[in-house]
């Protein structure tokens, strides 16, 4: 498996060339640059921004960019942002430590919610706990996740008062530092982090379901019921560990999609994270911390689905990684 | 010149949103009170106080919530010098003032931390510091920190926007920018550093409407930080220090910040024990006022039907410098010789086809239906804010469809196929493009336009059959894209209302690319020698309204008013002042929670 593991990593350098190559070409049909938010203003010197462009490379074409970007990526370093006037690194660094929490919350609540709930389903499949849930997840998948936001945010902060409806962490428990601040970014967590899992449970829930509706027909699970196994042995034993078979190679792709950030809930919920500084730097063009955050999105990527097939091989002997 | 930046700070922000409705800007900003407004403007912010009337005890400190509303964090470079982002230019004015203060008409007076007086001839300014201000860590300030101020911004490795022309206009500022002088000559600072004669290159009269840089930065605290390491120094992002009424507590970075009073302020002691500012989304602002949860926010003009008549909170409205308009293309801007060229044979040539273009349109239907009457027909280029300047004569393009289709008529522009479009006078087809931005309520309000034009035979539509995004809007007007023969930008002044900014010959803020004989005529007259006489003045901006409202290279469409929401606690809470940080110390609370939904 080791092996396997390896030579997808290095196949990751040739793929991640190509990506950044293709990002520098098109970046140059996109119109405007970091500064055309600023040359509207009448009071900005246009003279100045010229020079801030000549100064920026802005007007090299795009190899030589490419070529600067990589030769300083090599010096581990991976440009500043215009925007922000900080290294790339800085800004990235930032925000990836929220994204990061927060992804982890989500993943472990969606599991929490959609493990049980598809068990359920598939167990009582057409009954009426089944006909709920599979009406939930419709209900879920259809809601926008802007809508949620708001949703809980209503219900939980201004009207229960249960969960603050904002931000990361409250000022207080930003100076007192310790295990104040702790829990106080937990309790802010917990209300973004729920949200999302609500309405993102529907593939894993269905999945599930369809797995052990599946395995209830199979062979081996009929043969156990003719031996007369317990139905709670059966599905307990048979079904269910077999099931989560497929489920658990969901979680490589569960971690990278939430840690590409959540671009509404961090816009709602104030949390300032990888998703939105992503779209906030293609409307500004700031396109340092662009390239960045696709080269590092790309990576992820990569890596969830390797985590997804090295988990499958773990649980089930069966399959080898090839 | 930085209360100038700071209030057109949001501007790139303003004209993304344009149709976006309330745009804050607190700071710098206000709303003219006592100014002669139009009698559109008064009707329309009849019914919002410029400030809050509470009558009731104050209580003895107490702690101000306030609201940014932005769907995205704060930068934090928390200095006047680097700053780029509106969200920091909120967050700085708590804490940061700048030497010179203004009055309602945005002309330097005395009431700042410095004083100065002016050598029309010699060309210089000289300011004199005021004893006792002290820097939030107690040490005094003194003009060097102002010098100190330039140094940043004419330093080799500063990579801001600041340093423009306004600073360049300094004499030895070029040289020290090169590296070949260590000090800037046109400062000198007396023995004492409580006195400063700033030499300038050009003296024009508007120099003291916000034409130069009136901010500093703590030489004694910042001093030992290189110009390139400032953007991320701890002294700058975290640790920040200002003379302002507020000093930093707790900064959450991105997200808020904690103020506590600074008792040595030099105006006195401010009344309140502290602030909060927290960023909040503009989606949660109403919600979060009803529940008590903040004191103060901007409030989404487009929203504010569904929150008419709040219990706990009341509205206050500013009107805004800003305005919207409708150019055309008329021309091009020759790069080479930074000029702008008129084209005779453009489609938009025509002047009858201008105005009937602007007399198709019922704007005041639009403000009224779209914008809750926060936006107003624009009939000059100039706002009310600077009703000083503002030439209340003329009329505006008042919704006429019938002498529209005079207009038309008259210039030969006739429907010859009866198609139910007028075709252009030599018979050709006529298909106006129109670029427009994207952003909320954009869909509705050309659809209704294109429309109204439609009415008086006018064949209009949109550039590529889309709205545009931001970006690609304003590259295509910088770059001159053919085939746009209109469009719908926004401006906003700052400080100085002059129209050689905008509307000059060789400016290439110039859209339309036009610039009549009779209006270069007017706009020499703005900034000629004699425009340091007021009435002058004031008359050369009348007369340049009224050439422009003739030529109509543009046609205004809407003025703007913010509107901000403030809790029933709040007390001496206004903004009809342009130094609206200047009253912030002024703040009470009447109530020790804020009022929350009935």
């Amino acid at each position: 498996m080791w092996k396997t593991v390896i030579r997808r990593l290095l196949i990751l350098i040739p793929q991640l060339v190509v990506l950044s190559l293709f990002i520098f070409f098109i970046a140059q049909y996109m119109p405007g640059d970091a500064l055309t938010g600023k040359s509207v203003d009448p009071n900005a010197d246009p003279q100045r921004l010229e020079e801030l462009r000549q100064q920026w490379g802005f007007y090299d074409p795009w190899y030589v960019k490419y070529v600067r970007w990589v030769g300083n990526i090599f010096k581990g370093d991976l440009g500043r942002s215009y925007t922000h006037q900080v290294p790339v690194t800085q800004v990235i660094s930032d925000r990836a430590g929220n994204t990061f929490w927060l992804g982890l919350m989500t993943v472990f609540f969606q599991y929490l919610i959609s493990i049980p709930l598809g068990i359920l389903s598939g167990r009582y499949h057409d009954k009426i706990p089944d006909r709920a849930i599979t009406l939930y997840s419709y209900v879920a998948l259809a809601m926008p996740t802007v809508v949620a936001c708001l949703l809980s945010i209503f219900t939980f902060s201004f009207g229960l008062k249960w969960f603050p409806f904002g931000g990361t962490i409250s000022i207080e428990a930003y100076a007192a530092g310790g295990i104040q601040a702790f829990l106080s970014r937990i309790h802010h967590m917990i209300l973004p982090a729920l949200t999302v899992a609500l309405i993102s449970t529907t593939s894993i829930t269905q999945f599930l379901r369809s797995e052990i509706v599946d395995y209830e027909q199979s062979d081996f699970v009929t043969t156990a019921r003719s031996k007369g196994v317990p139905k709670r042995v059966i599905y307990s034993r048979h079904i269910f560990r077999n099931s989560m078979i497929p489920v658990s190679s969901f979680m490589g792709y569960s971690i990278v999609g939430v840690l590409t950030g959540a671009i509404f809930t961090e816009s709602v919920f104030g949390y300032p994270g990888m998703g939105k500084l992503f779209i906030d730097s293609v409307f500004s063009r700031d396109y340092t911390v662009v390239n960045a955050l696709i080269i590092f999105f790309a990576i992820l990527t990569v890596l969830g689905t390797l985590l997804s097939d090295v988990i499958m091989s773990l649980v089930d002997p069966r399959l080898k990684v090839k | 010149m930085n209360k100038k930046k700071i209030l057109s700070l949001s501007l790139s922000l303003l004209l993304a949103v344009t149709l976006l409705s309330s745009c804050a800007q607190t700071s710098g900003n206000d709303s003219g009170g006592d100014q002669d407004l139009s009698s559109g403007a008064q009707g329309a912010l009849a019914g919002f106080p410029w400030g809050v009337e509470n009558t009731a005890k104050s209580i003895n400190g107490g702690v101000l919530k306030y609201a940014i509303d932005s769907d995205a964090p704060f930068q934090g470079l928390l200095l006047t010098e680097i700053y780029e982002d509106d969200l920091d230019a909120q967050v700085l004015s708590w804490f940061v003032e700048g030497f010179v203060s203004y009055d309602e008409n945005f002309v330097a007076d005395q009431d700042g931390a410095a004083t100065y007086t002016f050598d029309k001839d010699a060309k210089t300014i000289t300011l004199t510091m005021r004893e006792g201000v002290k820097w939030h860590d107690g040490e005094p300030v003194t003009l060097d920190d102002m010098v100190f101020g330039y140094e940043i911004l004419a330093h080799p490795d500063y990579q801001g926007t600041r340093f423009d022309d306004s600073v360049r206009n300094v004499i030895g500022v070029d040289e020290y920018h090169d590296g070949t002088a260590d000090k800037i000559s046109g400062l000198a600072l007396s023995e004492d550093e409580m006195t400063l004669t700033i030499s300038f290159k050009e003296f024009t009269p508007t120099i003291l409407i916000g034409g130069f840089w009136t901010s500093g930065a703590p030489r004694h605290y910042l001093g030992d930080v290189a110009v390139k390491d400032l953007t991320t120094s701890e002294k700058v992002k975290t640790n920040p220090i200002g003379f302002g009424p507020f000093k930093v507590k707790t900064i959450v970075p991105g997200e808020s910040v904690e103020f506590e009073r600074f008792d040595d302020y030099w105006r006195g002691k401010p009344k309140l024990d502290g602030v909060q500012v927290r960023v909040i989304n503009p989606d949660l602002i109403p919600q979060a006022l009803e529940a008590g949860e903040i004191d103060i926010a901007s409030f989404n003009t487009q929203v504010y039907p569904d929150y008419k008549n709040p219990t706990n909170y009341t509205y206050i409205a500013q009107l805004e410098t800003s305005f919207n308009y409708t150019g055309f293309d008329l021309g091009t801007f020759d790069t080479e010789t930074e000029t702008n060229i008129a084209d005779p044979n453009k489609k938009m040539a025509n002047l009858n086809l201008r105005k009937a273009i602007g007399y198709a349109i019922n704007q005041t239907e639009i403000c009224q239906q779209q914008y809750n009457g926060l936006r107003m027909l624009a009939t000059t280029a100039i706002t009310p804010r600077h009703g000083g300047y503002q030439n209340t004569e003329i009329e505006g393009y008042v919704y006429d469809p019938e002498r529209s289709k005079t207009l038309l008529d008259e210039a030969n522009y006739k429907d010859t196929d009866g198609d139910g479009y007028r075709e252009d006078p030599n018979g050709q087809q006529l298909t106006i493009y129109w670029a427009f931005m994207s952003g909320a309520g954009a869909e509705v309000m050309t659809q209704y336009k294109i429309q109204q034009w439609k009415e008086v035979g006018l064949r209009v539509e949109l550039y590529n059959g889309q709205l545009m995004e931001f970006n690609n809007f304003y590259n295509a007007l910088q770059n001159d894209e053919e085939g746009i023969d209109m469009f719908d930008g926004a401006w906003q002044t700052g400080f100085d209302p002059d129209p050689n900014v905008l509307w000059g010959e060789f400016t290439v803020n110039n859209f339309p690319h036009a610039v009549t004989d009779e209006l270069r005529a007017a706009m020499a007259d703005c900034a000629s020698e004699q425009s340091w006489d007021e009435t002058f003045r004031t008359n050369a901006y009348k007369k340049w309204q009224e050439e422009f409202f003739n030529a109509c290279t543009a046609i205004p469409t809407m003025w703007r008013a913010g509107l901000f929401a403030v809790n029933n606690r709040v007390k001496n809470y206004d903004m009809s002042s342009v130094d609206i940080d200047a009253k912030l110390h002024l703040i009470e609370l009447t109530a020790n929670e804020s009022a929350v939904k009935q």
